[in-house]
């Protein structure tokens, strides 16, 4: 049995140390790079036509749109996601958007997603429910957070149509979502 | 390499037995506070955590995601819920749906009393049987709504800071402006409602002057969480949001993250302070045995055989230490409740926590040896054999 003596061990920090060193420029731009968004293929039983790379003519915003909108007429609707702590359903195809108008969170916000700076009525009265519905109007089970870089805060247009509306509510079944990739509004 | 026999070290461990006493007494200290600080981050944990059901979800109003009691959502709500999402457990017709009503209030032994005791109030009604399998009337009964009755948990006396006897059946408490009988009580082994005061959900509404509820929880059936997150993002309206029974007591443990890091912090440093008196203490007793050592390697001996002979000399001593701790731990300290802001949890002795006192009590036994007596191995052997 040998033992380790204080200069082995140092010896051993030292080339750890070397190592890590010259290793350092290679592995930095892995580890600290930024993720880029791809547009991979869409989930088994979504639409393959659901994300487009146009946006869609002549949106509304979400707050015109709750006092405009009428159920079973197609509308065309533009927002940002937000007006919740976690916007996006868990496992369904759904999502909630909030107008683009609303002010966003100061800086240093931990979730500026939930739009919690806005008062709370004014929050509800701008809020709208994304959905993807099968042909019996049963939203899809496949979630669509990451998918064509729809995260928290990404601004998107949704043609579809008007699945419910009154003074509390709005509903819209996406037929076609485009993300706007180059842009996410953040604080 | 030839080892010095086993009894050679238990032998030598005798030869002082006051020492030896002193050093079993001092690894079970040290070993000791290990296991109460493994006790009480378990203790919380399993409070918090792990004795949450995972099949229940808690609806409770967006934006109040990390406290109950702030949260405030309309009183139809569970009615919404039961009729709106397929899938909720049910028995002979009754959903396993429960309206509840989190206050944290001051009560009073009566009226005009000066005393003040911290109570955490849950108002329910009795689908919060259904709905909290864990819960048993172990005395009593139930309270009826509109009597001014309430039930109090096994631990609450603990979380009111008095005797058990004080909350037994038939006694009173004074809150919200009234006097409120105790007609029964109940056990939730391990989780935060043991600590609570169960009162008729409707009572409580009215003696706090609200009509709306702290949240709604929904034991699920064949649904799955997904359901209920849909039903929240459907209804916008409702202002809800859905999180696993599960999560929401996770999320609140991460409040008590830096209280838990201050206990380990604690216990480590008193620890650190024990291991180096006792390398003090070892290097003492090795420094008078050098011309031993001198006279084994001699012998034939070599350094590791007698580092080897000297670390099972410790672990036999820090192994007796731990097994001392390890007893009074599960006399003393199991069981023992701790309060916090939410409630009361009880310390948990359980075989991990034992299994992490050991290990910790044979590092001690294994670090504290070495660096002492590779000291007093390093000298030649004439030098040794000079020593006084």
């Amino acid at each position: 049995m040998r033992f380790l003596t204080e200069k082995m061990a140092m010896g051993c920090l030292t080339c750890l140390a070397i190592s890590l060193a010259t290793l350092w420029p290679a592995l930095a731009p892995v580890i600290w790079a930024e993720k880029t968004v791809a547009a991979g293929p869409v989930k088994a039983g979504l639409p393959s036509d659901l994300f487009t790379a146009s946006a869609p003519p002549n949106p509304v915003d979400v707050g015109d749109a709750r006092k405009t909108a009428v159920e079973g007429k197609r509308i065309v609707v533009r927002g940002q996601v937000g007006g919740l702590s976690k916007p996006f359903a868990d496992k369904y195809a759904m999502f909630v958007v909030c107008d683009k108008r609303l002010a966003v969170c100061p800086k240093g916000c931990a979730n500026p997603a939930d739009f919690c700076s806005v008062p709370r009525d004014q929050l509800m009265a701008n809020l709208a429910t994304i959905q993807v519905v099968d042909q019996k109007g049963v939203p899809l089970k496949a979630s669509l957070q990451g998918m064509n870089g729809l995260r928290p805060m990404s601004e998107v247009v949704v043609q579809g149509t008007v699945a419910k509306s009154d003074n509390n509510v709005l509903i819209v079944n996406a037929e076609n979502i485009y993300v706007n990739n180059k842009i996410v509004l953040s604080p | 390499m030839r080892i010095l026999p086993f009894d050679y070290s238990v032998r030598n461990l005798g030869r002082s037995p006051k020492r030896l006493i002193l050093t079993v007494l001092a690894g079970a200290l040290v070993v000791g506070l290990v296991i109460v600080a493994a006790a009480f981050v378990r203790g919380m944990e399993q409070s918090l955590v792990v004795a949450t059901d995972r099949s229940n979800v808690i609806l409770l109003a967006a934006g109040s995601e990390e406290s109950l009691e702030r949260s405030q959502i309309p009183s139809g709500t569970a009615g919404l819920v039961a009729g709106g999402i397929g899938g909720i457990k049910s028995r002979l017709g009754v959903s396993y749906v429960s309206p509840e009503v989190h206050v944290a209030l001051f009560a009073r032994p009566e009226e005009n009393a000066q005393a003040e005791w911290r109570t955490m109030l849950r108002g329910v009604t009795q689908e919060a049987l259904l709905v909290y399998p864990r819960v048993r009337i172990v005395e009593g009964r139930m309270p009826v709504p509109g009597k001014d009755e309430i039930m109090v948990g096994s631990l609450a006396a603990e979380m009111m800071a008095v005797p058990q006897e004080r909350l037994n059946v038939g006694s009173s408490l004074w809150f919200a402006n009234r006097s409120w009988r105790i007609v029964g009580r109940f056990g939730a082994r391990g989780t935060v409602m043991d600590a609570e005061v169960w009162v008729p959900l409707t009572d409580l509404q009215i003696a706090t002057k609200r009509d709306t509820l702290s949240c709604v929880v929904v034991k699920l059936g064949d649904a799955e969480f997904g359901d209920i997150d849909l039903f929240t993002k459907q209804r916008l309206d409702l202002a809800l949001t859905a999180t696993p029974e599960a999560e929401y007591y996770a999320s609140v443990m991460k409040f008590y993250r830096p209280v838990q890091a201050m206990v380990w912090i604690t216990a480590l440093l008193v620890a650190l302070a024990g291991l180096l008196g006792g390398f003090n203490t070892m290097f003492a007793a090795f420094a008078a045995r050098i011309r031993e050592f001198g006279m084994l390697q001699s012998l034939g001996y070599s350094r590791p055989a007698i580092m080897l002979s000297l670390v099972q000399e410790s672990l036999l001593a820090s192994a007796a230490g731990t097994l001392v701790a390890s007893l009074l731990a599960l006399i003393a300290i199991n069981g023992q409740a701790v309060r916090f802001s939410m409630g009361v949890f009880e310390l948990v002795v359980d075989h991990r926590v034992l299994i992490f006192g050991a290990l910790a009590g044979l590092l001690i036994g294994l670090v504290g040896v070495v660096p002492p007596a590779w000291r007093c191995l390093r000298l030649p052997i004439p030098e040794a054999l000079k020593a006084a």
